[in-house]
């Protein structure tokens, strides 16, 4: 309770801080540390799944990607400055009670799925009822949300055209040796929460994040990574979205309807599906990051 | 009791983002406003979720898609920013 309190301060404190300052360094590294505190307040919420992706994807991802643009943008990009008006601020104080007025009639209507998801789990193929939810019952989401991340990932690809291949390398032999001994452990626990996704917290995008973080290890550190013209990479960033929908197809064909699965085959495709969405997720993940890293060959030429 | 705290935390952390929307003039503070917003819709979201006991797993999983849909919008978000300071540096490209 009094721990509930505290976190809500900080949130809210650190939240202002983020939009206030005009420092968009600062702005930016309070915003990681705001991620970190919302995956905690996630493990209050009883939600240990979206806790293990917010610390990875939203605070770890989303602050490499930020930082690695933040040079490559100008210190302001308008002359123009916001003044504050009355009007604005009744404006912003209206929709607050209006939300408010929301938040508070949205709570006198307990309305839980839960029910539902436990009667079906049996038939899911897995026994955690977030993956079930994410790979079964809501299937189309995820197989979408996996081609909105792919989309993403091509039109921001098409506006780098040309410095795809670029990267901002660090070098020192620790640096080397360090990403060297992590690489296997990391790559093991992303792995690791794969495999535990079907029966507790942690599934494909946990694992897909982790992964990303691995990849972008070796590239920071200069090891051979991952080759840009190879085939089989190209493969990799687009399977997740694939396997899914011909297994999606599969379905139509055996009777269970469009992203169905047959009640026994469930666990083996939820197991495929989930392992290449993985796969993907972190390739695209990672790359994402690396096409906003700074040109090195044009910045010291 | 905890599920009202972090409903009004929700609240709070919209408002703000939208007051960031509003207020700054640099795209990077804009972008990282609307992630703000976002994180309240997704703390009101399991909020109620957790009213339950087990917490409903259904929001848990909406919001682990739209986790990872606005890391997306970030990158393109940042991608189409650093896209227009290239043009305004050098008009006659392209």
């Amino acid at each position: 309770m009094v721990l509930d309190g505290i976190l809500v301060l900080l949130i809210l404190a650190m939240a202002w801080r983020c939009v206030r300052t005009t420092d968009l360094f600062e702005a930016i590294i309070v915003f990681v540390g705001l991620g970190m505190m919302i995956a905690l307040v996630w493990t209050r919420l009883q939600a240990p799944d979206v806790a293990l992706a917010e610390a990875a994807i939203g605070a770890g991802l989303a602050g490499a990607l930020l930082l690695a643009n933040l040079r490559q943008l100008p210190e302001d990009s308008s002359a123009v400055r916001w003044r504050s008006s009355w009007l604005w601020w009744s404006l912003w104080g209206i929709l607050g009670l209006a939300l408010g007025f929301a938040v508070v009639s949205i709570q006198t209507t307990p309305v839980s799925l839960m029910p539902l998801v436990q009667a079906h789990l049996p038939e899911s193929g897995v026994t955690h009822p977030v993956t079930a939810v994410l790979l079964n019952f809501r299937a189309l989401d995820t197989a979408l949300e996996l081609a909105v991340l792919l989309w993403a990932w091509m039109a921001q690809r098409h506006l780098f055209e040309g410095n795809f291949k670029a990267f901002h390398s660090l070098q020192g032999g620790v640096l080397k040796t360090t990403v060297k001994m992590l690489f296997p452990l990391v790559v093991l626990i992303a792995v690791y929460l794969l495999w535990r996704g079907s029966s507790s917290p942690g599934g494909a995008f946990q694992s897909g994040a982790v992964l990303a973080a691995a990849w972008l290890m070796l590239w920071l550190a200069q090891l051979p990574g991952l080759n840009w013209q190879r085939l089989s990479l190209k493969v990799g960033l687009l399977g997740g979205v694939m396997v899914f929908f011909w297994v999606g197809l599969l379905g139509l064909f055996q009777g269970a309807g469009f992203m169905g699965y047959p009640a026994d085959q469930a666990g083996g495709w939820i197991l495929l599906i989930e392992s290449v969405a993985a796969l993907s997720i972190g390739l695209l993940l990672a790359s994402m990051v690396l096409v906003s890293m700074p040109n090195f060959q044009e910045q010291s030429p | 009791m905890s599920v009202w705290i972090y409903s009004l935390c929700a609240l709070g952390l919209v408002l703000i983002g939208l007051y960031g929307l509003v207020r700054s003039h640099h795209g990077l503070q804009q972008l990282l406003s609307i992630n703000v917003m976002g994180s309240g819709v997704f703390m009101l979201l399991l909020a109620l979720a957790a009213r339950h006991a087990p917490a409903d797993a259904v929001p848990q999983a909406l919001v682990l898609t739209g986790i990872v849909v606005a890391i997306s919008a970030l990158a393109l978000g940042l991608a189409l920013l650093r896209r227009l300071a290239s043009y305004d540096e050098d008009p006659s490209h392209e």
